[in-house]
């Protein structure tokens, strides 16, 4: 079964400063999203209250019709997996932390645990505190999969392994989606390496939410007009323009969003170049502050 | 799973997992207070008994051991899909079978000790002014410790969740849970903290007044605990 | 293994059109699952998905319920039809722009195309 998660004006402070404001949006289940973001965007505030770590400070976070925050109902098939892990004392060893979630998690499947920790040759006997943090981030991968939560989202989980190690974790995770669908939320910076696994993308600027879309769509949501910089300027006149770079008389200009047939044949006829824009630079541009030069 | 274990589930690992091993923190006291009894045997007279002197040291452990249910295991506990209640609500009731345990391991320690210095020939006699009259009112040695640990561990946790919860601002807390500690050292004779020492005169107060005091101050560090972790939010690198 | 620029199930119905009409993949002969294929590609299952919608929508593939995805057997044919439609539009005017802006004759480009052929034992 999979739980659709019901954001509404949900806004999360830390004393005055505002991580979040009034953000809104419904998440169905059954899919898995990328949270994309820079530093500071609000990501982990988001992700935080989805898995009831924290309290709204306005708003409501809503999973399968139910507030999540202090509701077993609830919290019990939502696991999120932070950075560094946080998913078991310091002082036991990797053995006696998967015993502790087995005995704490309702539907922790034990046979997938073993499997995992084989599958990234973590060392039972040793304790966590002294675990690379590489070992520690696949330690904190391996709950996050076995937990079999409903709802399973991982903070930039990934950070500490290596590139191997990555690749065996985003493997496993498709795998395990394809058997078990359910609801998949990942916050990463690595847009060209892991957006491929989402179905949507989620885009925080500054505590808002900047855009959810298909991935597919995105993709194709960028226009680079390459020519004489007037000709370039008139062709893109309106449009919502992430970068320019001129070299010379040349200009080169990324706008977002698909370019209407008339433009498209405005632009041929002026004889500029045309081309697709990476979701990579779609995202840097994106995401820059408002501050910043657009 | 049996009923226990899921019903409970966070006072039943508790029990299962960190029981045995306070019981075997306790075990080391033990051992390492017979050997200071061996070392002044053997160099001077056995006049007090060594659990009077050591067994105080078991509060420190109810202390820590109480700031570390809050400030670590809680958090995991909610990173494993518990709530904040779940928690608040089992953990009490584990901490008190815990000193209940721990208590009732330490009279029987006196009750041997009494054994060994009555066959040694030397007098068993207490420390300080305490609850208990003697070494051999094992009844009230029982309460007054079971009192001491509850009231300690509690006192821990109001800690750890202050700790946790305020950061730097948990200094704020220290003379509270120092109040709540002097008011349990009534159960227990004098409260004798570093630089501290408090002449409570336990025995002017009666047992039953000094075991309800400490009762009190007990549920104080509960209920502050609880007011403080209730809507406790997991610490995150806020990005 | 995609290029990042344009969507994903594009470039995979690109891909299975490119063996269908190579002979890669024959008519009536089952395709992937959307899961093997999103295991074996790492996409995600919706958009390997949303690749073979498309391919059905254009009558390259058809549906056998409960067993699979099949190559239609007219979808090379179709394929042929649709890339020779295309060829002189996609092929040959860029490159006799190319030439043009160059300076090489057409009838430079004629003489090499004809050698090439008859390399390959096509000359007529």
């Amino acid at each position: 079964m999979t739980l659709t998660i019901e954001v509404s004006g949900l806004q999360v402070r830390y004393g005055e400063a505002v991580a979040l404001h009034d953000l809104s949006v419904r998440l169905p289940g059954g899919r898995i999203y990328g949270l994309l973001g820079r530093n500071g965007s609000g990501k982990t505030s988001l992700l935080s209250t989805l898995a009831g770590f924290r309290k709204p400070s306005a708003g409501a976070v809503v999973i399968d019709g139910q507030p999540v925050f202090e509701n077993p109902q609830i919290t019990r098939r939502v696991c999120l997996i932070q950075e560094g892990g946080g998913v078991g004392d310091d002082t036991d060893t990797v053995k006696d932390a998967v015993q502790v979630a087995q005995r704490l998690r309702p539907g922790w499947d034990a046979q997938y645990a073993a499997t995992l920790i084989d599958l990234f040759e973590l060392p039972l006997r040793k304790r966590i505190g002294e675990l690379s943090r590489g070992q520690r981030s696949a330690f904190a991968a391996t709950v996050g999969l076995a937990s079999r939560a409903a709802v399973s989202m991982f903070d930039e989980a990934h950070l500490g392994m290596d590139a191997s190690t990555r690749q065996a974790f985003q493997d496993e995770l498709l795998r395990d989606f394809i058997a078990r669908p359910r609801t998949i939320i990942i916050s990463t910076h690595l847009v060209e390496e892991q957006s491929p696994l989402f179905e949507r993308v989620l885009i925080l600027r500054e505590g808002r939410l900047l855009l959810h879309e298909d991935l597919d769509e995105l993709r194709a949501q960028g226009v680079s007009l390459t020519g004489p910089a007037a000709t370039v300027d008139d062709v893109v006149a309106g449009l919502t323009v992430l970068n320019q770079q001129q070299l010379g008389p040349t200009k080169s200009v990324m706008v977002y969003g698909a370019l209407d047939d008339a433009r498209r044949a405005a632009a041929e006829a002026a004889g500029l170049e045309l081309g697709p824009v990476a979701v990579q630079d779609l995202f840097i541009h994106l995401t820059e502050p408002t501050g910043a030069a657009r | 799973m049996n009923r226990p274990a899921r019903r409970w589930p966070i006072a039943y690992l508790l029990l299962t997992t960190h029981l045995p091993f306070l019981v075997f923190c306790l075990a080391g006291l033990l051992v390492v207070a017979g050997l200071v009894l061996g070392g002044v045997a053997v160099f001077g007279a056995v006049r007090i008994s060594a659990l009077d002197v050591g067994g105080q040291l078991l509060r420190w452990l109810a202390l820590g051991y109480g700031y570390y249910l809050l400030r670590t295991m809680l958090p995991m506990v909610l990173v494993h899909g518990r709530t904040r209640r779940e928690y608040l609500c089992q953990v009490p009731v584990f901490q008190l079978i815990t000193t209940g345990v721990l208590a009732g391991a330490t009279t029987l320690g006196y009750a041997a000790e009494s054994l060994l210095y009555r066959a040694a020939g030397w007098p068993h006699q207490l420390a300080e002014a305490r609850l208990y009259s003697d070494t051999t009112d094992h009844l009230v040695i029982f309460a007054s410790y079971w009192m001491m640990l509850l009231g300690w561990m509690a006192t821990g946790s109001f800690l750890g969740a202050a700790f946790y919860r305020l950061r730097a601002g948990g200094v704020l807390a220290l003379p509270v849970a120092l109040l709540l500690l002097a008011v349990n050292g009534l159960s227990n004779g004098v409260l004798s903290l570093p630089f501290i020492k408090l002449d409570l005169l336990p025995q002017d107060l009666g047992v039953p007044a000094a075991l309800t005091l400490g009762a009190a101050s007990t549920l104080v560090a509960v209920g502050l605990c609880w007011l403080l972790a209730r809507d406790m939010p997991l610490r995150t690198r806020t990005s | 293994m995609f290029d990042e620029r344009s969507p994903i199930y594009r470039q995979i119905a690109e891909q299975i059109k490119t063996d269908v009409l190579r002979g890669v993949l024959g008519a009536d002969e089952q395709i992937m699952s959307t899961n093997q294929y999103a295991t074996y590609y790492r996409i995600n299952p919706a958009t390997a998905a949303k690749a073979f919608q498309q391919l059905v929508d254009e009558g390259m593939l058809y549906k056998r319920r409960g067993i699979g995805m099949f190559v239609s057997a007219t979808a090379q044919q179709m394929l042929r039809a649709q890339r020779r439609e295309r060829f002189f539009a996609d092929v040959v005017q860029p490159m006799v722009a190319e030439a043009h802006a160059i300076g090489i004759p057409v009838v430079d480009i004629v003489e090499h195309i004809q050698q090439s052929a008859e390399a390959k034992g096509e000359a007529q």
